[in-house]
């Protein structure tokens, strides 16, 4: 019935809308026809003419009312006054182009980077895995005492977890990384492509509720012997790529370094992998890993933490339950005696929460993310503030006109929604060219992000266009609209008829319009105030960090890494190779010299190798017996410029090429020798590895001593503090060996560094041209590139903290503009009775610093709270800074008494005569 | 000018569905179709007469169509549709309903 209805009467509402003229003319015709009916009838009855005319027309009732009410029966009323609102919205903002320009064009950037940084941080911070609950996830890492939190397990310890641990209902291990391999296929005619692959223990698909959309994905039963499984489960993403979906690829066989898999199934096509931006190619069980380490390293070795491990939590089981049995789980295995037991060191194994990925490697932009988004929320309100500020100026000028319509009857409400039909226009026009923007502005923010870590890609990420972002455009763009239109509409429409009509035009004003405007300005100095503090601690904070004491000679020295592994050299090679390479090296022009270790200045990997024993020190029950070394060649610490205070660098026979006869001599760092030496002299003392069974744990580079002998190594040097891994926290202990080279290369020019960069890859090539050096930087670029996010963050918030003080500067100078043009009458009287421009200046600007004053006091208890959330962002400094909050209120002080000097000056030039003249 | 009984709110609406239930009729014939059977006791003034058709018209339970009329002239004529035939079935039951019971009312002799 209802929807019979419906189909009878949709017609005659879309006629009403689309045929409007002709539905118009119809009814006209329809009453003349009545009337001139009714005229035929009265002259029949005896009328004359004009009295059978005038009859008909009263007993009609005045024809436009009875039209009027026929046009109320229509029912598309609303629809009607909408379409008639756009018209008139339209007309008037084409009639001020200016006022519409500086309106759209802030709400557009507003609009466009809330989008823009929405579009990254919903991947990345809230939008869940696309698995089966992902809220039950958890993922597994150590802690120790330090604090330091690691995300790997060795395959044994993985083993024991997946026995001994009831809370879970499944757990998985997976390689930490991607594994770059060779693929050949028959369909590529043997081309040869690099894949990424990731090895997986058979549980992950169980656990993860993953389904394959073709074929099967991996199971228990694919991942028992070493080496027996060739069977590949491929990424849907990689399968439509790479092989076009072609269904027949199920029970291939495909070539990865150069062992046969076979293709059992693909994935479900929404699941890109477990982590946002980096999806593997495909995926094998965890026991062929042996193909590339036959000696089963992987797979045995209790050192060797490769995995990342993931549990689904039992649905009856709460997170802290789960963890209560993991830690019980934990002390139980430190006081076994095995392997296992002696290397679980961990003062902890934590769980955290897998609903969003599990690798946490893009965890590193969830602070600085969080901080951006709201700044840039924060030029959004301001750019509000701005726009109902212009558009009260607007509704000043438009007084009379509204004046008028009230008094002719139109209702408030109607009017509020005419001013707010406007504003929705400037909304929808700020929404298309702000999505433009912030589908122009991702490239930027990918080439952002892409400098710090360049395997997330644009696709991965930043993705415009879905139903999430778009939503997301939309609600802010509502709120914005209600934000900076509405309340203008409000004061508009409340209005004194009478006093607006015959208040002269220069006085005419809404009289609430000054101290509603005024809030507002005030509202955008505070926030600009906070912008302006955060962009100086973010300053401070790159300044502290990037002029610390280095301890190395940075200007002079040059890096990069050597992968001669991936060039085809065995590890008995190495050697010899890094000694024609230092030769060379040593004999080109410029170059002063050059050696090899395992990690230079910010590049490199210390690890930390467990259980070292140091003389004179015993270690509390608990306590972290990992110590991080570095293997160096004899002239490292010349080489890089890293004085020794004590003792002396290593000789080239100390790192004889015979591993029998390396000295056993070892150079500490100085936070090691005030950690475990305290004011005594660690020269002479020993230090070794003390435990016979951990033979497998010695650092690849360390030849075969007599084990367990903790006296192994006497201390000869005491080097300089410097830095591994990064510039923030603090120095750990570290002890270099004497090796015969690491895969890090550092030479030391004899002026600046900078143009070494061609004569050492000339040089390397000269030795192989198969051989690549990466990342071949100056010690102050490495700088630069390991202070990437400080510089982000920078960047960023100087851009829009720079533009936040300008959108509140031409508030301020908008509203003092008014006010003096308000008072140009005001003011001609006091010039005429004798106040000096001087005095007029002061006038305008007392007012004006009063308005800047109170924005700086807010904004100041504002930016206390606010900066506080920025703390674990900063260094070297509170979030309280009172130098950077003072200059900060400085600066706005100073941008402010400009903005308001300028509608000062324009007071001071007004010609008392004219001004008086003007009534 | 003294008004004509005035309706009870709705009957209106009854009143232009029967007449139209007989034939169709343009606007003016309406009015004065409705004096007619009425022996004048029922005077619709023609202001309310335009909104009330436009109102059924929109409803969907009359329909209308441009034709001549009786002087040749074009006229737009109402007709009653399916939907409208079981409104004013409706409506009439429920007009006897109440005027029955208004007459019983009325009817009612003092104790």
């Amino acid at each position: 019935m209802r929807l019979k209805h419906w189909l009878y009467t949709a017609p005659l509402r879309l006629r009403s809308l689309f045929r409007r003229n002709q539905v118009e003319q119809e009814l006209d015709e329809e009453l003349r026809y009545h009337i001139e009916r009714q005229i035929e009838e009265n002259i029949a009855k005896g009328m004359t003419p004009e009295e059978a005319r005038y009859a008909a027309l009263r007993a009609m009732g005045g024809v436009e009312q009875r039209k009027e009410e026929c046009r109320d029966m229509r029912r598309v009323r609303l629809i009607e006054d909408l379409i008639q609102d756009l018209r008139y919205g339209l007309r008037t903002l084409r009639k001020s182009p200016g006022f519409t320009a500086v309106a759209v064009l802030s709400l557009a950037l507003g609009i466009g980077v809330n989008t823009a940084i929405f579009s990254v941080v919903d991947p990345l911070m809230i939008r869940s895995l696309p698995v089966e609950d992902p809220e039950q996830l958890v993922v597994l890492r150590t802690v120790d005492q330090r604090g330091d939190v690691r995300e790997r397990f060795s395959y044994p310890m993985f083993e024991r977890l997946r026995a001994r641990t009831q809370v879970f209902s499944g757990l998985f291990a997976e390689s930490w990384f991607a594994r770059r391999v060779e693929m050949n296929s028959s369909e590529s005619g043997n081309q040869s492509e690099k894949v990424k692959l990731k090895l997986v223990s058979g549980e992950y698909f169980q656990v993860l509720g993953v389904n394959a959309i073709l074929g099967r994905t991996l199971t228990t039963a694919d991942n028992q012997t070493p080496g027996e499984h060739p069977v590949a489960v491929l990424n849907y993403r990689f399968w439509q790529r790479r092989f076009a979906g072609d269904v027949s690829v199920i029970g291939k066989g495909i070539m990865l370094d150069g062992q046969e898999f076979a293709i059992v199934g693909v994935t479900a096509p929404e699941f890109f992998g477990d982590e946002v931006g980096d999806g593997p190619d495909l995926w094998a069980p965890l026991m062929m890993d042996y193909i590339w380490y036959p000696d089963l390293s992987g797979l045995r070795n209790v050192r060797d933490d490769w995995l990342q491990i993931v549990a689904r939590l039992r649905p009856d089981v709460r997170q802290e339950q789960a963890q209560a049995a993991v830690d019980l789980f934990l002390s139980q295995l430190k006081s076994e005696p095995s392997d296992l037991g002696k290397q679980a060191w961990a003062s902890r194994i934590q769980l955290f929460s897998g609903r969003q990925g599990f690798s946490g490697r893009a965890g590193w932009l969830h602070e600085p993310l969080r901080v951006i988004m709201a700044v840039v929320g924060l030029v959004l309100l301001i750019a509000c503030a701005n726009i109902a500020n212009l558009m009260l100026a607007r509704a000043a000028k438009r007084a009379p006109e509204v004046a008028i319509r009230l008094t002719l009857g139109a209702g408030r409400l109607r009017l509020i929604r005419q001013f707010l039909t406007e504003s929705a226009l400037l909304a929808v026009a700020g929404v298309v060219l702000g999505l433009l923007l912030a589908w122009w502005s991702r490239r930027v923010i990918l080439a952002l992000v892409s400098e710090f870590d360049s395997s997330i890609t644009i696709g991965s990420i930043v993705v415009i266009g879905n139903s999430r972002v778009l939503g997301f455009t939309i609600v802010v763009s509502m709120l914005t609209t209600l934000l900076f239109g509405l309340a203008p509409a409000l004061i508009a429409t409340r209005q004194d008829v009478n006093s607006s009509l015959k208040a002269p035009a220069s006085r005419r004003a809404p009289r609430s319009r000054t101290p509603f405007s005024r809030s507002l300005v005030i509202a955008q100095i505070a926030l600009s105030l906070v912008l302006l503090t955060g962009t100086g601690l973010f300053v401070r904070t790159l300044r502290n960090l990037s002029a610390q004491d280095f301890g190395i000679a940075t200007e002079r020295v040059i890096q990069g890494r050597i992968s001669a592994e991936a060039a085809g050299y065995k590890k008995d090679q190495l050697p010899d190779l890094y000694r024609r390479i230092l030769e060379r090296l040593n004999s080109s022009p410029g170059i002063r010299s050059a050696t090899m270790a395992d990690a230079g200045f910010l590049q490199g990997i210390t690890d930390g190798s467990c259980c070292i024993a140091v003389e004179g020190y015993s270690y509390r029950p608990d306590e972290e017996r990992r110590i991080r070394t570095n293997g160096v060649m004899p002239g490292y610490f010349q080489t890089i410029g890293l004085p020794l205070p004590l003792g002396r660098e290593f000789t080239p026979s100390e790192a004889s090429s015979e591993p029998e006869k390396f000295a056993k001599v070892a150079i500490i760092n100085e936070t090691m020798a005030r950690h475990y030496f305290g004011t005594e002299n660690p020269l002479g003392k020993h230090l070794g590895w003390d435990d016979p069974q951990l033979g497998k744990g010695y650092p690849q580079w360390l030849p075969r001593f007599d084990r367990g002998d903790p006296r192994q190594f006497e201390i000869i040097g005491v080097a300089k503090d410097t830095f591994h891994q990064g510039l923030r926290g603090k120095t750990l202990p570290l002890i270099y060996f004497p090796s015969q080279g690491g895969d890090v290369l550092v030479a030391r020019a004899t002026g600046p560094a900078a143009p070494l960069a061609s004569t050492i890859r000339r040089e390397i090539q000269a030795v192989d041209k198969n051989l690549v050096i990466q990342n071949l930087v100056t010690a102050n670029q490495r700088v630069d590139q390991s202070l990437f996010m400080e510089r982000l963050m920078v960047k960023v918030s100087g851009f829009f903290a720079t533009l936040a003080l300008s959108l509140a500067c031409i508030g301020l100078y908008g509203v003092m503009s008014y006010d003096v043009a308000r008072r140009t009458h005001e003011i001609g009287v006091r010039m005429a009775l004798g106040a000096q421009r001087r005095d007029v200046v002061g006038l305008v600007l007392r007012e004006t610093m009063l308005l800047v004053v109170i924005g700086v006091i807010t904004g100041l208890s504002a930016a206390m709270g606010a900066t506080r959330l920025i703390a674990s962002l900063l260094y070297g400094l509170t979030p309280n800074d009172p130098l950077t909050i003072g200059l900060a209120s400085l600066l706005l002080l100073a941008v402010a008494a400009l903005a308001g000097y300028l509608p000062a000056r324009r007071a001071a030039r007004v010609d008392p005569m004219i001004a008086l003249r003007c009534e | 000018m003294s008004k004509p009984t005035d309706l009870v709110q709705g009957t209106l609406d009854l009143l232009i569905l029967k007449i139209l239930a007989l034939e169709p009729l343009n606007g003016w014939a309406i009015g004065q179709r409705l004096k007619q059977v009425s022996d004048d006791v029922l005077q619709v003034s023609d202001g309310s007469l335009y909104p009330a058709l436009h109102k059924l018209e929109q409803e969907g339970w009359i329909t209308a169509e441009w034709k001549p009329s009786e002087n040749n002239r074009r006229a737009k004529f109402y007709s009653l549709t399916r939907l409208g035939r079981k409104e004013l079935e409706k409506e009439a039951a429920n007009w006897n309903r109440l005027s029955a019971a208004i007459s019983r009312v009325v009817k009612l002799k003092e104790a």
